[in-house]
């Protein structure tokens, strides 16, 4: 009976809040050694039908990876002097610097076991330098993100599990979201409210808003967009093979995206902006309504994003207040007054959301939900 | 040992040690890497099961417990979502373990399926609450698989206690 106890508690600890990565570490040392063992049929029937792999196949092979090379070398040389001049048109007018990545070459070993989510082991761990958070792609696309970033391995949650978030904007205007996986291969844009600028077709590349991911790598293709309620409906098929994916780079950022601001230290804009003063209203009222409005402005925006993202195009916007995407944060701009008034560490860390939200959803799996999540990065 | 009807010869106690071995064996199975092979037998539930109807005061629910921790590390899975399961499966084999060794092998079969099906029932709602895709239907074949080899396993695991306590050449046993 205890021990059904000690379960229950161990599985709220560790969906929920994710308090037990230690002891997975920990006990990972002892299980490694023999998954290596378990794995080893697995990696010599690999090896050897490499080995076996008929000559015809692997000349043809060799024949395409040079075509791509050469195809590539021009565009790597072109790409290093647009990149300096980035830097120094970015240098000309006091930008910040664009992000800087570090990738690690991996292969995966084989499907995570687990049946009930769609994660791949890498050979490559935090000894190489992976952390969890860094993004996965193939030579097409982003295919998942590193999850848990074991001494040796690393398991990769691929972009198809359920829930798995990743901040997204639309490569042809700068329209940013947030991509989810649907749990049966494809993927769903979600949020994204009816009359937005969104075409089958369009390319989706990581927008490197959620603080993780770096910034324009290729995710997804939108295959279908029809409206439904309030959203539409997008679907979306990834540009990467993301279950059939064999060598991968795992590419994060060199450093730590910059903090977020704290919510505490936000200067209230003033109530003029956001109403037409009304001139009878009580201090009381006034600071509920501005708070109401704050939410619905906020609505507002976020409808309107289409002409706003447009603008904005790639450059990120640093604010915590600046348009959010999605209607999930209406209600955190609902709850920020009284987050403040409880004064709570807690109640503070949730709401840096707006910014944080999608930093966090891409970092985790939105079903661990508001609390645990961006304690984690 | 529990008596049976049907045995007709006394076994030998079991080596605590093979006991262990079994159980790392098994352990090392279910790491093999199958890509989600549909039937694929949960070697460590068949083995913790064999072990906990035959020797319920060497396997208890510790074994099951700890077991079951290092299959969840090891197949990435929820921490604690097969320790449940298997300390679920240790207690019903604990519970029936008299009624089981009652019957010969098939029949056992009879028996351990619907127990394997009840920590894979109990798995998926863990994780289905906990907000993932469920597998597919072909996820719940792996009992089957289970169940049909439960008398080979028997054989196997038993083997060590059949041997007869010194061996003479000349007697045909």
């Amino acid at each position: 009976m205890c021990y059904v106890v000690l379960c229950l508690l161990m599985l709220v600890a560790d969906l929920h809040y994710r308090y037990l990565e230690m002891v997975r570490h920990t006990l990972s040392v002892v299980t490694y050694p023999l998954q290596v063992i378990a794995a080893a049929p697995a990696d010599l029937a690999r090896s050897a039908s490499t080995y076996f792999g008929t000559l015809v196949s692997v000349q043809a092979e060799n024949a395409e990876l040079r075509r791509k090379e050469v195809e590539q070398a021009q565009q790597l040389l072109r790409f290093a002097q647009v990149e300096r001049e980035n830097q120094e048109l970015r240098n000309l007018l006091g930008m910040a610097q664009s992000v800087q990545s570090r990738a690690v070459a991996a292969e995966v070993l084989y499907d995570a076991p687990d049946p009930f989510s769609r994660k791949v082991i890498l050979n490559r761990g935090a000894a190489d330098g992976i952390e969890s958070g860094f993004a996965v792609l193939d030579a097409s696309g982003v295919i998942g993100q590193a999850t848990r970033a074991y001494p040796a391995q690393t398991e990769v949650t691929l972009l198809t599990d359920k829930d798995q978030a990743i901040a997204i904007k639309v490569a042809r205007n700068g329209l940013r979201g947030v991509l989810f996986g649907n749990g049966d291969g494809s993927l769903e844009l979600r949020f994204i409210p009816i009359g937005s600028d969104v075409e089958v077709g369009d390319e989706l590349i990581t927008s490197g808003l959620d603080g993780v991911f770096v910034p324009s790598l290729p995710v997804a293709r939108v295959t279908s967009v029809t409206p439904a309620d309030a959203f539409l409906r997008i679907q979306c098929e990834p540009l990467g093979h993301v279950e059939r994916a064999t060598q991968v780079l795992v590419l994060g950022r060199a450093e730590p995206a910059p903090p977020l601001p704290d919510p505490a230290s936000a200067i209230e804009p003033p109530l003029e902006q956001l109403v037409p003063p009304k001139p009878t209203a009580t201090p009381g009222a006034q600071d509920k309504d501005s708070s109401k409005n704050k939410s619905k402005d906020a609505g507002k925006t976020g409808n309107g994003a289409a002409p706003a993202a447009n603008s904005e195009g790639a450059q990120a916007p640093a604010s915590p207040q600046a348009t959010p995407d999605k209607p999930k944060d209406k209600g955190k701009a609902k709850d920020k007054p009284k987050g403040k008034n409880g004064a709570g560490k807690k109640a503070a860390s949730s709401d840096k959301k707006p910014a944080a939200a999608e930093a966090a959803e891409a970092g985790e799996k939105p079903t661990e939900q508001p609390n645990a999540d961006s304690a984690g990065r | 040992m529990q008596s049976t009807n049907l045995s007709d010869r006394i076994l030998r106690p079991p080596q605590p040690w093979f006991i262990d071995a079994s159980l790392l064996v098994a352990l090392i199975l279910s790491y093999i890497p199958v890509s989600r092979l549909a039937g694929w037998p949960d070697w460590m539930a068949l083995t913790l099961c064999f072990w906990s109807i035959r020797q319920p005061q060497l396997v208890g629910l510790d074994k099951a417990f700890l077991l079951g921790l290092l299959v969840d590390i090891g197949h990435g899975a929820a921490m604690g979502q097969y320790a449940l399961a298997y300390v679920l499966l240790s207690h019903m084999a604990h519970t029936f373990a008299r009624r089981i060794l009652w019957f010969p092998p098939r029949q056992q079969a009879l028996h351990i399926l619907p127990m394997l099906f009840i920590t894979q029932v109990v798995m998926t709602v863990v994780r289905l609450i906990a907000g993932d895709s469920f597998p597919g239907w072909t996820y719940f074949l792996a009992p089957i698989t289970g169940a049909l080899l439960w008398p080979a396993l028997s054989l196997l695991l038993l083997w060590p206690q059949y041997q007869p306590e010194d061996r003479d050449d000349h007697r045909p046993i």
